[in-house]
């Protein structure tokens, strides 16, 4: 086993070294064909030298015979007139009186007739103490069972209840069983072939505290055993197997008797 | 000499991948900016994993992408020029930690999370775009920003059966109604309101907004099929 090792580590090796060193092989090959080309252009293309001086090419045949008094012709341009929009003297004159593009704003109405109670309330960016370890911590439980069959909305508040005490510096902070509220915060639906639901709970708060933590939840996940077996029973009996894909899988729970944790924030 | 000649093949091993991540940090103002962004979201969000990130040549297909193997976020140059503000360029990598989290989480450290994206991408994808809501939210950026990045960048297909991600429109509402929800002054104050692209998203999204406005009204608590 050692030696299988040892011998896999330098086949490793190796096989990088083979890599990087065919890069500056190739990179190698690549100037010398270029200095090679460089010094002999007066033989491969006829009429063409390259001046090692002054660094360039030379094309000789345009250098010796060329009439240099030669000038490129100037084209004249007529432009032909539309005398029909030419009379049109409203149109000439003030063109973007007759074509001005629509600047209209499309307005969000159910927005503003919607939403305009929360137009006061601000967000603000989260800003934590890493270097605490020592959180106080809020053990809770949900107060009814929790499911994704029966959450359907985002940003719902739901109920938890405080299972101990929360003592910080001897003194009851959090009573037992108060209630801390808590948000919604995704719900991702479970799906055929076995996908399982999740949940994410967070934003607890009791009173104004505003406590630290997040509940991620998924249901059970029947996808490791469908989609091996939906193989298998298309392999034995073609397209039988796909049944299996309707099954669905398990719903994200909080049930009333399991216990989270979350904790203190830092500052009260 | 044996532990001697055992790190000098190590060594020797790294040395050619080393050389490749020097180079390719060059480019060092992209990339200051895509490490400012991508760590000031996942420490303000407390992610508790590992996730890196780096600024790549063009691809022909990706604007951005989430490495399930060593969690580290690509960002593709083509993607660049292509944006106006600080917030669009967070709502790209918002949503790329999002998968660098899902890739995280489940059994052995997430070993077969990628195995679970495959056989349902679009759940995770919309799942992606709404954490990344949050993910802005708590970094103090604003959120509607992925509505605008999607809106100018993200091209329409007519169906999306057999693809990776939901139709643009589809994703572009799953957020707006997410933000509608959780963050609504967002959306009252939009610093967005005269932005050409997000005008566009209100332009092509009326049926779908219809849909949304129904659903409140009614206090309705179906999932709806945007188009
Ligand atoms: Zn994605």
């Amino acid at each position: 086993m050692r030696n299988f090792l040892a011998s896999f580590i330098i086949l490793c090796f190796q096989y990088n070294s083979f890599c990087f060193a065919s890069e500056i092989n190739s990179f190698q090959k690549f100037n010398q064909t270029q200095s090679f080309t460089k010094n002999n252009y007066n033989i491969l293309y006829a009429g063409i030298s390259y001046d090692k001086q002054k660094e360039q090419f030379e094309d000789e045949l345009v250098a010796k015979y060329s009439d240099k008094s030669l000038q490129i012709p100037q084209i004249n341009i007529n432009y032909i007139n539309d005398p029909l929009v030419d009379n049109i003297t409203f149109l000439s004159k003030n063109p973007k009186s007759c074509i001005s593009p629509n600047n209209s704003l499309i307005e969000d109405d159910f927005v503003k007739s919607h939403l305009v109670k929360f137009a006061n309330v601000s967000y603000h960016k989260k800003i934590y103490n890493f270097e605490n370890l020592n959180h106080t911590i809020v053990k809770i439980c949900a107060k009814n069972f929790v499911s994704t069959k029966f959450l359907k909305s985002e940003g719902q508040i739901i109920e938890f209840i405080t299972t101990e005490d929360v003592i910080q510096n001897k003194k009851v902070i959090i009573p037992k069983n108060s209630v801390i509220t808590a948000r919604v915060e995704t719900i991702s639906p479970n799906m055929s072939r076995g996908i399982p639901a999740d949940l994410i709970i967070g934003n607890f708060k009791y009173g104004n505290i505003n406590l630290e933590g997040e509940i991620s939840k998924t249901g059970a996940s029947r996808i490791y055993w469908i989609i091996p077996l939906a193989f298998i029973a298309n392999t034995l009996f073609y397209g039988s197997g796909y049944i299996l894909w309707i099954i669905r899988g398990g719903h994200a729970k909080l049930k009333p008797n399991q216990i989270y944790e979350i904790a203190m924030p830092d500052v009260i | 000499m044996k532990k001697f000649c055992i790190l000098f093949l190590m060594l020797l091993l790294v040395l050619p991948a080393n050389a490749f991540i020097v180079d390719e940090t060059k480019n060092g103002e992209i990339n200051s900016l895509v490490n400012k962004i991508g760590f000031s979201i996942l420490n303000a969000n407390k992610i508790p994993y590992r996730i890196t990130f780096s600024v790549k040549q063009n691809s022909k297909y990706l604007i951005a992408s989430s490495s399930p193997r060593n969690r580290k976020i690509v960002i593709y140059k083509n993607l660049l020029p292509q944006i106006d503000d600080e917030d669009e360029l967070a709502a790209i990598i918002a949503h790329e930690i999002s998968h660098g989290v899902d890739s995280n989480e489940g059994i052995f450290k997430g070993f077969f999370s990628f195995y679970e994206y495959l056989a349902a991408p679009k759940k995770y994808e919309i799942k992606a775009d709404k954490r990344a809501v949050d993910y802005l939210v708590n970094a103090g950026y604003n959120p509607v920003a992925i509505i605008v990045v999607y809106s100018k960048l993200l091209p329409q297909p007519r169906y999306d059966w057999f693809m990776f991600h939901p139709l643009p429109s589809k994703r572009m509402m799953y957020i707006y109604e997410y933000i509608f929800n959780k963050y609504p002054a967002f959306l009252v104050n939009n610093k967005y309101k005269t932005n050409l692209y997000y005008q566009n998203f209100l332009l092509t999204s009326q049926q779908n907004r219809k849909k949304l406005q129904n659903k409140i009204q009614s206090d309705s608590q179906k999932i709806l099929r945007y188009e």
